[in-house]
């Protein structure tokens, strides 16, 4: 069979996938019993809502003793059968495991018989402003891994199989990201993700600015048949980082960075883990201004997007 | 002599050099195991703490907690790092916390509950781990001492066992010997 047949079958058995999966849509979804607390536990002030989703919300708090400046993510279980949800154990002892600089930091928790108090350190003191320009990043289809615009087809397509190739999808993601500066298959919905990843489109046209060898490898990586996606060994070997620049801002110099985190990536994702990629770099103005990323636009998309499943940030431009 | 010869023979092989099988992460195993080490000086139980700590329980009445407890890992098919895991919490609850005779299967169910959730696909409900105690605890409490585990271990739950290291062990002998051995399997 040829390649393009191969694509042509592949994208058949999605199709009916596609199918099923809008049908997933139609539900309805639980609205969030309580109103904004003034105060968590007594020892945080609540200053705003950073983002919510169907597991609680996470607020901008102020440590009331100290003023330092964190964010709360609270979880509600109380209306969970088994208490504790395994999803929330596993996240926490995973986070008390990682201290690192390009990790956000879990700070304290605070738990309760009904809900627990996830306290991290916060990354961008602009979060708020970037969810309400957005009206919020929400999604029907909150038990996803990946923030939605990085997500790979066979995730979306709700496959139980999905592997690494997920991540190198969302590079892929990234990557177009900082050709064009904004998000590649930035949708409302995952349905609508689903249609702009199988609409036929030119990348060479979209991409018109990128190099030849640049191109072929964002369409390896854009692969829609994870089995035939690059892997991370293949990514690295591209002949598009020959000659590597050693400029730490470059494009191919940042992908390069971003590919090199995916085995501490993936070893995380054994337990539903996820990190992403931060491209920002606060301190330079020389990032935000020459108009490639969009002085909130990675970072902010990712650290708010209120998913049930962890979040790890990870920014490559340090 | 035997042990000059037995040198002589040794070579190193490479136990990290299947990159086909995602599920052995070869290419950073060796960084894996590197943590899991550093993690279990922090993670391990005292050795003391049935002289140092308890007053009613004797170290009799803990491994007939762990027998039971390795019957109802069998009854609820839990994988084994489930076990190896809730003897791990049960181990260091007791380090710092007195318990009475009365509440020691408590801790065992609630412990076990705690592992199940982290590790397995599937954990079984509140209700069973109440039911193999033929009833003896009531939901709320059960509920009540995950509470307590969980925020006296402060949610630090990934914790290495035994079991961690001996599946490493057992591969790299495999790697010498090429035998698979079927003893070792159920590991």
């Amino acid at each position: 069979m040829t390649e393009e047949n191969a694509d042509a079958q592949s994208s058949l058995n999605l199709f009916t996938q596609l199918v099923q999966c809008k049908n997933l849509f139609g539900h309805a979804h639980a609205t969030l019993p309580s109103n904004r607390p003034d105060n968590i536990e007594g020892i945080y002030e609540v200053m705003g809502i950073l983002g919510e989703g169907s597991f609680g919300r996470v607020y901008r708090c102020k440590h009331i003793r100290t003023g330092e400046i964190v964010a709360i993510k609270q979880i509600d279980f109380r209306y969970d059968q088994n208490a504790v949800p395994s999803s929330l154990i596993r996240e926490v002892s995973l986070l008390r495991e990682l201290n690192h600089d390009n990790i956000v930091r879990l700070l304290n928790v605070l738990s309760t018989e009904t809900y627990v108090s996830l306290v991290f350190e916060l990354l961008d003191q602009d979060l708020g402003r970037y969810i309400s320009r957005n009206n919020g990043v929400r999604d029907p289809w909150i038990r996803k891994p990946a923030t939605r615009y990085y997500r790979a087809p066979e995730i979306l397509l709700d496959s139980s199989q999905y592997s690494t190739g997920v991540d190198l999808w969302s590079v892929g993601c990234i990557f177009g990201e900082m050709v064009t500066g904004e998000p590649i298959f930035g949708t409302k919905n995952s349905f609508d993700e689903l249609d702009a990843i199988f609409s036929p489109t030119d990348l060479s046209y979209i991409f018109a600015d990128l190099e030849p060898q640049g191109l072929h490898l964002l369409k390896m990586l854009l692969c829609l048949d994870p089995k035939r996606r690059v892997s991370v060994e293949g990514a690295l070997k591209h002949a598009y980082f020959n000659d590597l620049p050693d400029h730490p801002r470059s494009r191919r110099y940042r992908l390069i960075l971003l590919l090199k985190s995916l085995p501490v990536h993936n070893h995380l994702r054994t337990k539903g883990f996820i990190l992403k990629a931060n491209f920002q770099d606060h301190n330079d103005p020389a990032t935000s201004s020459n108009g490639r990323v969009p002085a909130d636009s990675l970072e902010n998309v990712i650290s708010c997007t209120p998913n049930s499943l962890p979040v790890l940030y990870l920014a490559c431009s340090k | 002599d035997t042990l000059v010869e037995l040198e002589k023979d040794d070579k190193i092989v490479n136990v990290d050099n299947n990159y086909k099988d995602p599920q052995l992460c070869a290419t950073f195993a060796c960084d894996i195991y590197k943590h899991l080490r550093a993690s279990e000086v922090k993670k391990r139980p005292s050795t003391d703490f049935m002289e140092k700590i308890q007053k009613d329980l004797k170290p009799s009445m803990r491994a007939i907690l762990i027998d039971w407890l390795v019957e109802v890992a069998e009854e609820y098919r839990l994988v084994p790092d489930t076990l190896y895991l809730t003897v791990n919490y049960i181990d260091r609850y007791l380090s710092a916390n007195v318990m009475s005779r009365q509440r020691l299967q408590l801790l065992g169910v609630a412990s076990m509950m705690i592992a199940s959730k982290y590790e397995e696909i599937c954990a079984p409900q509140v209700e069973e781990f109440c039911y193999i105690t033929d009833n003896t605890y009531f939901k709320d409490e059960v509920l009540e001492m995950e509470s307590a585990v969980l925020n006296f271990l402060k949610f630090e739950m990934t914790a290495p066992t035994i079991k961690c290291f001996l599946r490493r062990f057992v591969r790299a002998a495999q790697g010498v010997t090429e035998a698979p051995s079927l003893q070792l399997e159920c590991l």
